[in-house]
């Protein structure tokens, strides 16, 4: 699927973006003949307007939440995956810890982020340690799930080589993984940037989400467009960036399945 | 070692070997009592009935699988756990799909931590003489079947073991691969002395690459006929097309349906 990606000519997907900007001209359509209040949907010209002239301010936010979000998308996928590695490797750790891992998955995790505040405070321990926390889950099961995916046949041709259980991992295991881990992460970004904003809306004075807050009090509803459009657009971005790593690791270890 | 390996004529010897799974809620016994041994730079070949107990077999000679009963030696040395000196081909190649063929084919070496730069000149010359040059860099799944099992013989080669245990190795192939998979065999074993336990369902495959064939009994499996093959070496694949192969073939073939009846 990438061959043919990166043989094709990139081509811009047209329709969605006529649709996207289809639903802009009807949104100023609707916003101008109807007279919406600003306060209660601002219309694009004036959303674009309030990007440009908070763009200082929305710069600096978008700073705070952007390097949050990444640190602790980073900090969650390296954890998570050690902690499936572990898992994998200690038949009686995992007995002790996947079912809770499993527990903890199905919570509502969002709910749990005052807990935090009350535990580290206000600011960015609490917003990070509150991050990590939201994305650990989905590569902590995807790894798990992908090196537990490995092929029988594969892993005994290892052993009858004289390969350990180690060498097992890592020369088997850990490159079935690979794909899984991808998709643990591909989750676990947008849930980072999720982590950050509502650790922001309970527990900060700087980033999107704070500024959000701001903007709410204050009534000045472009304002929170603008930050939501900037928070859409780093969400964006992180993603992208797991799937050019994605396909880098396709590239170089080349698993077709 | 504290033993001169050059003393020991066996490769291998099964000592009264049993084998019984702890399986539910009856213990199933698949191999029972197997006594035999394969010389050094001998070949032998183990025809059997589906599910009698070849595979288990041939698992406890690579040391993946214990006996419950008898004595297993290899080299004069009781047997315990994968011998370093074993190569090992099972009925699929196997073939890491992220590794490329060169890789794969250097991955034994991988996993006893031995220089690759050691080996990589074996490697390659075995690459070339089961005709897979050209296709050093290339990814299992660039490969066709026969393909892959011809890596799958190169890697098994690759830290020149004196003892390869093949398992169905070319039973996922269509049959013209399949015997010119044997061909490849054969001309590999005119120049080495290794021993290897070949274990098939082709009688065709056991007589031309085997000095012995053992038929065995239905599960649990004992070694019910033993037949030396009379043809000297070396062999060539013309040599199936003989009348006196065809009757070997032929007397086998009713061993086995005696044996199964
Ligand atoms: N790990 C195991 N646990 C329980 N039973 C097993 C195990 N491995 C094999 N068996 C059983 O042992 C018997 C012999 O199996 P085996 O695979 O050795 O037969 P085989 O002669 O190789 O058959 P085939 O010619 O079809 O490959 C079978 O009944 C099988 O179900
Ligand atoms: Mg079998």
């Amino acid at each position: 699927m990438s061959v043919s990606a990166l043989a094709a000519p990139a081509r811009l997907p047209w329709l969605p973006l006529l649709v996207g900007a289809g639903v802009l001209l009807a949104w100023d359509l609707a916003v101008r003949l109807a007279q919406v209040p600003q306060v209660l949907l601002p219309s694009p010209g004036s959303v674009a307007a309030s990007l440009w002239q908070a763009a200082p301010s929305l710069a600096r936010h978008a700073l705070a939440t952007g390097g949050a979000a990444t640190g602790a998308f980073l900090v969650a996928v390296l954890a998570g995956m050690v902690l499936a590695a572990v898992m994998m490797l200690s038949p009686l750790l995992n007995r002790l810890l996947y079912p809770n891992l499993l527990l903890f998955q199905l919570l509502p995790k969002v709910a749990l982020g005052p807990l935090f505040v009350v535990w580290l405070g206000i600011g960015l321990p609490s917003l990070f340690a509150f991050a990590v926390f939201v994305s650990i889950f989905p590569v902590a099961v995807g790894t798990l799930a992908g090196l537990r995916a490995a092929d029988p046949s594969q892993l005994r041709m290892c052993r009858a080589a004289g390969g350990s259980e180690w060498q097992a991992f890592r020369y088997i295991r850990l490159p079935t993984s690979m794909p899984y881990v991808f998709a643990g992460a591909k989750v676990a970004a947008t849930m980072a940037f999720t982590g950050a904003t509502v650790g922001e809306f309970i527990s900060a004075n700087a980033g999107l989400g704070y500024m959000v807050m701001q903007a709410q009090a204050r009534s000045d509803t472009p304002l929170i467009f603008a930050a939501l459009a900037v928070l859409c657009v780093l969400g964006a971005a992180l993603y992208g960036a797991v799937g050019l790593a994605e396909d880098a690791a396709r590239r170089r270890w080349g698993t077709r399945r | 070692m504290p033993e001169a390996p050059a003393l020991i004529a066996e490769a291998i010897r099964f000592d009264a070997v049993g084998k019984t799974f702890p399986t539910r809620p009856v213990p199933l016994r698949a191999v029972e009592s197997v006594s035999f041994a394969v010389r050094r730079g001998e070949f032998v070949a183990i025809l059997g009935p589906s599910g009698c107990g070849k595979s288990t077999l041939l698992m406890m000679a690579a040391g993946l699988e214990t006996p419950t009963e008898g004595r297993l030696e290899r080299g004069g040395v009781k047997l315990h756990g994968p011998h370093r000196q074993t190569g090992v081909m099972f009925q699929d190649a196997t073939l890491l799909p992220w590794l490329s063929v060169l890789d794969n084919v250097l991955f034994p070496a991988t996993i006893r931590r031995i220089p690759r730069a050691q080996v990589l000149e074996a490697a390659m010359r075995l690459i070339e003489t089961v005709g897979l040059k050209g296709f050093e860099g290339a990814r299992p799944h660039e490969l066709s079947g026969g393909m892959r099992q011809r890596a799958a013989i190169c890697r098994a080669l690759v830290l020149d073991p004196d003892l390869i245990l093949m398992d169905e190795p070319f039973s996922a192939l269509d049959a013209i691969t399949r015997d010119e998979m044997g061909d490849v065999l054969l001309d590999l074993w005119q120049h080495t002395q290794k021993s290897a336990i070949f274990v098939t369902h082709s009688i065709r495959e056991a007589v031309l690459l085997a000095d012995r064939v053992l038929v065995m009994s239905r599960r649990p499996a004992t070694v019910a006929e033993e037949l030396v093959v009379p043809f000297p070496r070396p062999r060539t694949p013309a040599l199936a097309d003989s009348a006196e192969f065809g009757a070997v073939v032929a007397h086998l073939r009713g061993v086995i349906a005696g044996n199964m009846a």
